[in-house]
């Protein structure tokens, strides 16, 4: 039987300042457990408040989100839900240490100083990072290196729900890759619940079971991906997806922007 | 059109010197969109600003000549410089909204433009900005990294500039905004202008170049045609190839 995780109804933000508009429109989404679902759609779609949304960074202005985690967490310091920020450089601490940083996520975890080496060996052969690492501080660790570690913290707290949000902006294709490989070594060996923020539909047909994509604060179509990225039923899915070829001319993307908003 | 020839980029590191970029070697012609594609940390900014002496010189030294018709950029006086900047040579860097005075309304670079306003007006139309009226009135805060990258892209191409050169143009937009970055591109060739790119996006590259070189190991390998450039992969760069054969 399908067991939901995470479940939004009728979700709307609109942001205090700029008069009431919505960013996001009504929103209803169902996550189920251990699966893996893209939110994908264009600058501005509202991708990234809808995350935030969803994991309590931000409160809605209207509407609810019930959650199912597998045991109690309100005592619990880390939280069940966990968000692996866009990469700007300063995931971590510019003048802590690797292993700080990694220790105190350890320490969060179980109230007691365990066998950080031990453990510590382990995250860094699934993680594929170099021992050497432990005594550099943030500041000199390469973006890649920075967003490694920023998943490595994350993950010793053991959350239910994973979220990433962009993880392959700004980096280089190795760099994309070896994030790719580690996120679906995580599907295989943990029972994680992960939720990808990106614009890039070609990855994320390579690891997502179901994706959202979103335009204007409204979920316009969703389901399982490569039945979407094969078969789009919506137009601004097929929007989408053919604007990656970059071969649309400039009358194409105008003609379909003012059709597609009047509608 | 532009002849580089350097030989050697070095920074300083303390007391030491360290070797940044050799042997660069390469010739831009009129009508063509030349591509350099590089990982991360490779040094592909540091190459683009040579080109026109803009490394600190405290940190940087360059020993080399960089010629535009005939005349060495690298020993030009400052204030030639300023005028192959402001009309010849155009950059669009990647540091986006700091590319702005965050002092300055955005009307401050719209006036400095000597263009009019339907003409400006159909440009922002073209990169789905705001019209002029609403935009001019933004600070550069008030704008996301997307806008400020169409912005100053726009900025960069307006006086139509013999070479514009980009670093990382299509980090912060989503692919609609890629399709009219390169259809831009498309019409700046055909104005007779050159473009040089610096990017690791390998498919924008691959839409937008003519010609195509690997930065990798302090070093450039030879410009090449597009086609040759994806069917016969050098040692350099078959990883990286793989890796974005494994991602798409």
């Amino acid at each position: 039987m399908k067991e939901v995780i995470l479940k939004a109804d009728n979700l709307i933000y609109s942001a205090e300042s700029s008069n009431s508009v919505e960013i996001i429109k009504s929103i209803s989404i169902e996550i189920e457990r251990a699966k893996v679902i893209g939110i994908a759609g264009e600058s501005g779609s509202g991708k990234s408040t809808l995350a935030k949304l969803l994991c309590g960074i931000l409160a809605p202005t209207s509407g609810k989100i019930s959650t199912n985690f597998s045991k109690d967490w309100s005592k619990s310091r880390p939280k069940p839900i966990q968000i692996l920020f866009q990469n700007d450089g300063n995931l971590i601490n510019p003048f802590r240490k690797v292993c700080d940083v990694l220790n105190e996520a350890f320490e969060l975890k179980n109230n007691i100083k365990n066998d950080f080496k031990v453990e510590i060996k382990n995250i860094f052969k699934l993680f594929d990072i170099k021992e050497e690492l432990l005594n550099h501080k943030g500041s000199q660790l390469s973006g890649g290196e920075q967003q490694r570690i920023a998943l490595a913290r994350i993950i010793i707290t053991q959350p239910e729900i994973l979220f990433l949000d962009e993880p392959f902006s700004s980096q280089d294709v190795e760099a994309q890759l070896t994030i790719l490989n580690l996120i679906k070594k995580l599907k295989q060996e943990f029972n994680f619940t992960i939720i990808c923020i990106s614009h890039h539909l070609n990855i994320l047909n390579n690891f997502t079971d179901e994706i959202f994509i979103i335009h204007n604060g409204k979920i316009v179509e969703s389901g399982i991906t490569s039945e979407i990225i094969l078969n789009p039923k919506n137009n601004y899915t097929k929007f989408l997806l053919s604007a990656q070829s970059l071969k649309l001319s400039k009358e194409e993307i105008l003609t379909f922007r003012e059709n597609y908003e009047q509608n | 059109m532009l002849k580089v020839d350097i030989e050697n980029i070095s920074r300083k590191d303390g007391d030491k010197s360290v070797n940044v970029l050799s042997d660069i070697h390469f010739t831009l012609l009129p009508n063509n969109i030349y591509t350099i594609l590089g990982k991360n940390g490779s040094g592909k900014s540091t190459l683009i600003k040579s080109i026109t002496n803009l490394l600190n010189k405290n940190i940087f030294t360059i020993s080399g000549k960089v010629l535009i018709d005939n005349k060495d950029i690298l020993t030009m006086d400052e204030q030639s410089l300023a005028v192959l900047r402001m009309n010849n040579i155009r950059y669009v860097l990647q540091d986006l909204t700091n590319n702005f005075d965050p002092l300055k309304k955005l009307k401050y670079y719209f006036d400095l433009c000597s263009t009019d306003e339907t003409k400006l007006n159909t440009l922002l139309k073209d990169f789905l900005l705001p019209d002029l009226k609403t935009i001019s009135k933004l600070y550069p805060y008030e704008i996301s990294g997307g806008m400020a990258q169409r912005l100053s892209f726009l900025f960069a191409v307006l006086p139509n500039p013999k070479l514009l050169i980009l670093d990382e143009p299509t980090s912060a937009i989503d692919y609609t905004n890629i399709n009219l970055i390169k259809l831009k591109l498309d019409e700046h060739k055909a104005n007779g202008n050159s473009a040089l790119i610096v990017t690791q996006d390998i498919q924008f590259a691959k839409e937008v170049s003519d010609e195509i070189a690997f930065l990798s190991n302090n070093t450039l390998t030879e410009f090449k045609s597009k086609d040759i450039f994806f069917n016969q992969s050098e040692q350099s760069y078959v990883n990286f190839l793989k890796a974005y054969g494994e991602l798409n």
